[in-house]
């Protein structure tokens, strides 16, 4: 057998084994990009409110824990890399003590939030439908205030969290939850040694744009 | 354990409720507590919150927040007020409480006028008796702190009159949520 006739042969192998992978691409869908360039999301949640040695030094005067509170954030990011995305986000959190016996009074917490964000994940699948799971750290500045009859309190401290992110993707949007702790504390809200512990565990439910 | 062990335990628990069934049960001690006089130092009108102001000064000023007054004491201000109690209900052992903070070198001093018959007296006796006075010191620290303090009667308190309390020393204190009650001691029947 001649070189050009093995030549002959091979280039006809190799062709027919390309033309129906080129064919069965040309079929299929549009693929699906797992390489967002950014996203913008909003978050809703509830949470937790340590209190510290405040919350001690309230009850005293009759007022009960701060329970369970109301979170909110609005979120924007790029992805630097397939796995890493850096954003800012704006937050708020409402929280309101169990009334003292004295006049039924409450203490009236609220927080607003100013920080940047590190998300580290990966996403699942590469279909449609994906997953997400990841981590995000959380850093900034809140400024809290305390309202107790028409009178108030604030002070800006530090705020950190770290939350594990979960998310479904479908197409340019994702739906996620998310659950971890958050960390500050204003030191002196109460008096001398009657710190408040910002701190608590937050639990959120969003809906984020990937374009 | 072993079987003689079980007969001893059975015997002491018999040996106790023996002496229960026997003795009876006075006194049975307190059976409620009735606040008789409370001042939260809220939406005052006034810089001594109704108090007179025997000596030195007062002045309303805020606690753990803005929003949540007490009363501030400059050194050596005594402050009194009536308790108002209806006297045939009375019939135990005074006791304040008190929020309290006190400056360094600071102390702060309660004392109940009270109207007492003796000891002994039946509890059926009226409210006519001796005028005494009765005096408890709060224990303070420079933080805001919860004092209990019980006052005891040479005789038995029928009647309270009057609430003081009086700042001593040369820094100041500040008070909220005062509280004066009398715990009612139970009679078995």
């Amino acid at each position: 057998m001649s070189k050009r006739t093995l030549l002959s042969l091979a280039l006809a192998s190799w062709g027919a084994f390309a033309l129906p992978d080129e064919a069965l691409a040309q079929t299929r869908q549009a693929p699906v990009s797992d390489d967002p360039r950014a996203s913008l999301g909003i978050l809703v949640g509830v949470s937790s409110v340590h209190g510290g040695q405040y919350e001690t030094t309230a009850s005293q005067w009759g007022y009960g824990t701060f329970g369970g509170a109301l979170t909110l954030a609005v979120e924007g990011g790029a992805w630097v890399t397939p796995w890493l995305s850096l954003g800012g986000r704006l937050g708020m959190l409402r929280a309101s003590s169990d009334a003292t016996p004295t006049d039924g009074a409450r203490l009236a917490l609220a927080s607003y939030d100013l920080g940047a964000y590190a998300r580290l994940g990966g996403v699942l699948g590469h279909r449609r439908v994906r997953g997400f799971l990841g981590v995000q750290l959380e850093g900034g500045v809140q400024w809290a205030s305390i309202d107790l009859r028409s009178e108030s309190t604030s002070e800006a401290t530090a705020r950190f969290a770290v939350a594990g992110v979960g998310q479904v993707i479908v197409g340019p949007v994702a739906f996620g939850l998310r659950v971890g702790p958050r960390f500050g504390s204003w030191a002196g809200a109460g008096g001398a040694g009657a710190d408040l512990d910002l701190g608590g565990i937050e639990f959120s439910t969003g809906v984020e744009v990937r374009p | 354990m072993n079987r003689k062990m079980l007969r001893l335990a059975a015997s002491l628990v018999a040996s106790a409720v023996s002496a229960l069934a026997l003795e009876g049960c006075p006194p049975c001690g307190p059976t409620d507590a009735q606040a008789i006089g409370e001042w939260s130092f809220e939406h005052c009108s006034d810089a001594s919150c109704g108090f007179t102001v025997e000596s030195g000064s007062t002045r309303v000023t805020a606690t753990f927040h803005p929003g949540e007054h007490g009363l501030d004491l400059a050194p050596g201000t005594s402050i009194v007020a009536p308790v108002s109690v209806a006297a045939s209900t009375l019939y135990g052992m005074p006791f304040v409480k008190l929020l309290a903070r006190c400056d360094a070198g600071s102390s702060l001093s309660v004392e109940l006028g009270a109207t007492s018959t003796a000891r002994d007296a039946a509890p059926d006796a009226g409210t006519t008796g001796e005028v005494e006075t009765l005096r408890g010191t709060i224990t303070t620290t420079t933080t805001w702190a919860l004092a209990n303090q019980a006052f005891v009667s040479t005789g038995q308190v029928r009647r309270l009159n009057s609430v003081r309390v009086i700042a001593a020393g040369a820094g100041h204190c500040q008070i909220d949520q005062l509280e004066v009650s009398v715990n009612f001691y139970g009679f078995c029947e």
